[in-house]
């Protein structure tokens, strides 16, 4: 079973649901096979600050960009010309490569009339993989800083849980906030994705925008509010009006803000920890 | 004119509450600009008119003209991204998965593949209710965050600015350190950080000032919520001390900020108290330092 | 000597762009003929990602010795710059393309 946490907009309690839910039912007792936490928030990686671990595996992440052969070129500026992306420059005397603009789309390479152009591996990042406890791991992805493209990173990090996991492990998916292209590739495979936000105009307009994201893939989906007391019931009731599971609301406490801040679970306040439970069942029965 | 843009690398700071109450404070003096189009917020508390629209392009994505095609399965070939799915006997493109790279429309026989230029959202400007203008945009879904939108909301800002004599520019930058906030900071005048002394609040913070110092640009930092954990707020004066990053003020935590946000307000037009006079002494600072 | 400014039009009373890759086009003063041209760069102002790559690859292939910006140049645009050989000179200010000249002079 794979659950895709995300959100709108960044801030509203992604993280905190991903790191406290996974770490919730590693601990139940009717919960067989494995618990998976994955962070493929890999440009901005964060739950790993509220879960520690051991180091069992560190991967590095390639992805394939061209390399220039000098002896070979016959500067023709045909694959300046193909490129879509900007990721070469022909400047009289050589042609410069740009990986960090590269999608790996492989046109300048074959379209080159005398091989001048090989694809070879490039370092994008970092996957590592922690055991946290006797049934709970974590994996997570870490972009390169000056790496543009996420979505190369986020798939290798799919492929690494089907090679390491059964399918029925549970994985929690730490997504990207927003609705562009890595978010897309985050919650590919989900069977539920679920949406955080806050109960405010904010979390609402970016709720939506969420929830058409959702609707354009085809998904299934679901909302938890979290910091819920502050703001008024509009969520709520969009959420009512257009047919939406409300799984569960997680409520604003100062104590849980201050757990939060230094990095810490919220599920050893009770109250939070009903919630998460409640969000949990909610969770198996709509997948 | 001098171009003010505030940042926080990670969401849910107060990044927005803040420069919609600079917004405010700047009143007929400043064009307000909203940067951040992945998660565009900045409407809801000033009320814009969005009396001017338009559609933005960005990026390509492949169509195979299907009267063309000879089903030769050379595009199915080359691409790296399964974007040429076979739907009824028919080579069609998901544009989904489309990267926009042209390789089919290169190496297709018959020239059936066209690239087309792809939607990636909507541009505005318009009044605000308190009667400045706003450039803002909203990203289409599943559209490419590459940095052109926000530049073209910069751009349109300043022209509206230089026409009217207007001598400030606040701009909502956008979050993260990838290519949209390069594109929201590059060639400001200063940059205003907001963060939070959270464990995430810093580690974000310390990759967007490191970011921001490439640039050469001249930094200042607003601690929001700083009570909220009194060790880390030390952690971030001492990094801000380090970096020599001026730290103009700190905020309370306080559910304020999220009851103005309800009532359609800024903090600085909900609350008479101790908010209210540090946003606005940071303005001050700010319009001093710019 | 060639010298080539990012700015915002085409003749000497324009203002220094700025921006260098989203430049709005460059203006070339060839100083043996005392000339000014303008080529613009909307192709790449409206480029996804790489529009310095691609500014710098035409600041390039107008054959410029100096190139002048009003702000700074982006990191790729840099490289490609460097690599041809060409001297940067950032931070010109708001100003406009005469008295950006008549500064690089003196």
């Amino acid at each position: 079973m794979k659950i895709a946490i995300a959100s709108g907009k960044g801030g509203t309690g992604k993280t905190t649901l991903a790191v406290n839910l996974a770490s919730y039912i590693a601990g139940l007792e009717d919960v067989t096979g494995k618990v998976v936490l994955v962070d493929m928030d890999v440009e901005e990686p964060n739950s790993g600050l509220f879960i520690k671990g051991d180091l069992m595996k560190s991967e590095i992440k390639y992805r394939m960009v061209p390399e220039w052969i000098g002896d070979k070129c016959t500067f023709c500026k045909k694959c300046a010309g193909v490129c879509n992306f900007n990721a070469l420059a022909y400047i009289g005397v050589s042609v410069l490569i740009f990986p960090e603009l590269c999608h790996s789309c492989y046109a300048c390479s074959e379209l080159c009339p005398e091989d001048a152009l090989p694809m070879k591996a490039d370092r994008m990042g970092e996957l590592r993989h922690y055991s946290i406890s006797d049934n709970l791991h974590f994996v997570e992805s870490r972009l390169d800083i000056g790496i543009e493209q996420a979505v190369p990173l986020i798939k290798e990090t799919h492929d690494f849980l089907k090679s390491e996991y059964d399918e029925s492990d549970i994985k929690i998916v730490d997504s990207p906030p927003g609705t562009s292209c890595p978010v897309i590739e985050a919650v590919k495979d989900a069977d539920l994705v679920v949406l955080v936000t806050e109960p405010t105009p904010f979390g609402l307009n970016d709720l939506k925008l969420a929830v058409d994201t959702m609707k354009e893939l085809d998904k299934r989906f679901a909302v938890v509010i979290n910091r819920s007391g502050i703001g008024n019931d509009e969520v709520e009731r969009y959420c009512f009006d257009n047919g939406i599971s409300l799984i569960g609301k997680i409520p604003q406490m100062q104590l849980a803000a201050e757990l939060y801040s230094k990095g810490q679970l919220m599920i050893e306040i009770d109250e939070i920890k009903r919630e998460i439970d409640k969000i949990w069942r909610n969770i198996v029965e709509l997948k | 004119m001098k171009e003010i843009v505030v940042i926080s690398g990670k969401g849910g700071t107060g990044k927005t509450s803040i420069t919609a109450s600079f917004a405010v404070l700047g009143g007929k003096d400043v064009v307000v600009a909203d940067c951040d189009v992945d998660a565009a917020d900045m409407h809801l508390l000033l009320k814009p008119d969005f009396a001017y629209k338009e559609k933005f392009y960005s990026g390509k994505v492949a169509e195979i003209i299907q009267d063309e095609c000879i089903k030769c399965g050379k595009c199915k070939d080359v691409c790296r991204f399964d974007a040429v799915p076979i739907i009824d006997d028919n080579y069609v493109i998901d544009e989904l998965n489309c990267e926009g790279c042209g390789y089919c429309s290169y190496v297709c026989p018959t020239d059936a593949i066209i690239m087309k230029d792809s939607l990636s959202g909507d541009f505005f400007i318009s009044k605000t209710r308190i009667g400045n203008t706003l450039v803002h945009a909203k990203l289409a879904i599943a559209a490419d965050n590459s940095g052109k939108l926000v530049t073209q909301v910069r751009t349109e800002a300043k022209k509206i600015a230089e026409e009217n004599n207007i001598p400030y520019i606040i701009a909502d930058g956008s979050p993260g350190i990838g290519c949209p906030v390069v594109a929201s900071v590059t060639g400001s005048n200063l940059v205003v950080i907001v963060t939070e002394p959270t464990v995430s609040g810093l580690h974000d913070m310390s990759r967007v000032a490191e970011l921001i110092s490439k640039f050469g640009i001249k930094s200042v930092c607003i601690i929001n919520k700083a009570d909220l954990n009194r060790n880390i707020t030390i952690g971030i004066r001492e990094f801000l001390d380090n970096k020599k990053i001026p730290l103009i003020a700190e905020l309370p935590y306080d559910l304020a900020f999220a009851d103005a946000i309800t009532a359609g307000k800024t903090i600085v037009e909900h609350n008479d108290g101790i908010i209210k006079s540090t946003i606005e002494e940071s303005w001050k600072k700010i319009l001093e330092l710019v | 000597m060639k010298i080539v400014f990012a700015a915002t039009g085409g003749n000497w009373d324009s203002k220094v762009d700025s921006r260098f890759g989203r430049a709005e086009g460059f203006v070339l003063y060839d100083e043996e003929k005392d000339e000014l041209s303008w080529h613009s760069n909307a192709e790449n102002k409206a480029a996804g990602h790489g529009a310095g790559v691609q500014a710098g690859q035409k600041v390039v292939s107008l054959g410029a010795d100096v190139v002048v910006t009003g702000g700074n140049f982006g990191p790729k645009a840099a490289e490609v710059i460097q690599a041809a050989g060409i001297r940067m000179i950032p931070d010109a200010g708001e100003v406009t393309l005469k008295e950006a000249y008549t500064k690089i002079k003196k």
